[in-house]
């Protein structure tokens, strides 16, 4: 039961910081508009925080997610974890370069 | 007992700029130059190096450009190197930038981080391998102009 709601504050947790990945990156467009360098560099240092995070968050689970037995993978947990592979599958193609 | 607080103030973007000097490279104004840099900022915050890039007459239709996402400065005489942060107006390989034209201008940003104040040479590397990648070594910017230059100056509205 505890590492299902585990599973479940990952996944939360991954498409929050895609949100909030998605949000900066307009805020980045933004910045580049007015030639705020200074604030792009900033801006892209808490991005590039925030993807980190979220490839050791995913580097994590697809640990977990390998370290269950094949009936734990068709439960809840795993059907879970599976979603949060789902979800970020493409992600290192989407990354602002 | 009176204490006087003087009051801070937090500077504008346009204050910040102007607090760090641009420094304009003399031959960025060669338009014949296939490839140039035109100018370089260094701030405490920030590294800007501004392009010029003019495609080729070999191709017909200008070919393409792009920039790799492990590009690098590396100040002359070290082994540091300060990483790319954002690449404007030219995309991240393996994304083109296709021309429609020879002879067609792209002008392009990249910005890299702060580097130490006592720098005056930098190499700057899009990748050291075989290939056609945009590498330039030996850049001395120190004696570069701090006169914009002509094709930079803001215009006035009238």
């Amino acid at each position: 039961m505890k590492s299902i709601s585990i599973a479940h504050q990952a996944h939360l947790q991954a498409l929050r910081a895609l949100s909030n990945l998605k949000e900066r990156e307009l805020h980045i467009h933004e910045l580049i508009k007015e030639k705020n360098y200074s604030a792009i560099v900033d801006e892209k240092k808490h991005y590039n925080k925030i993807v980190e995070t979220l490839k050791d968050l995913i580097r994590s689970l697809k640990k977990d997610y390998n370290a269950l037995n094949s009936e734990e993978k068709l439960g809840e947990e795993g059907q879970t974890l599976r979603r949060v592979f789902v979800n970020l599958e493409h992600f290192d193609d989407t990354i602002m370069p | 007992m009176e204490t006087e607080i003087k009051k801070t103030r937090e500077k504008t973007i346009q204050e910040k700029q102007q607090e760090s000097i641009v420094l304009y490279n003399p031959e960025g104004t060669n338009y014949k130059a296939s490839h140039a840099i035109k100018c370089i900022q260094c701030t405490d915050e920030y590294t800007r190096i501004d392009f010029i890039y003019k495609s080729p007459s070999y191709y017909i239709s200008g070919g393409w450009v792009q920039i790799e996402r492990n590009s690098f400065i590396r100040p002359v005489g070290s082994e540091t190197k300060y990483s790319l942060i954002q690449a404007i107006n030219i995309p991240i390989a393996p994304t083109k930038h296709f021309f429609k034209r020879s002879g067609e201008y792209l002008h392009y940003t990249l910005l890299f981080p702060a580097l130490p104040k006592s720098t005056r040479k930098i190499d700057i590397i899009e990748k050291e391998a075989a290939g056609t990648y945009f590498n330039f070594y030996d850049i001395n910017f120190s004696k570069w102009m701090t006169i914009p230059h002509a094709g930079s100056q803001v215009l006035s509205n009238n």
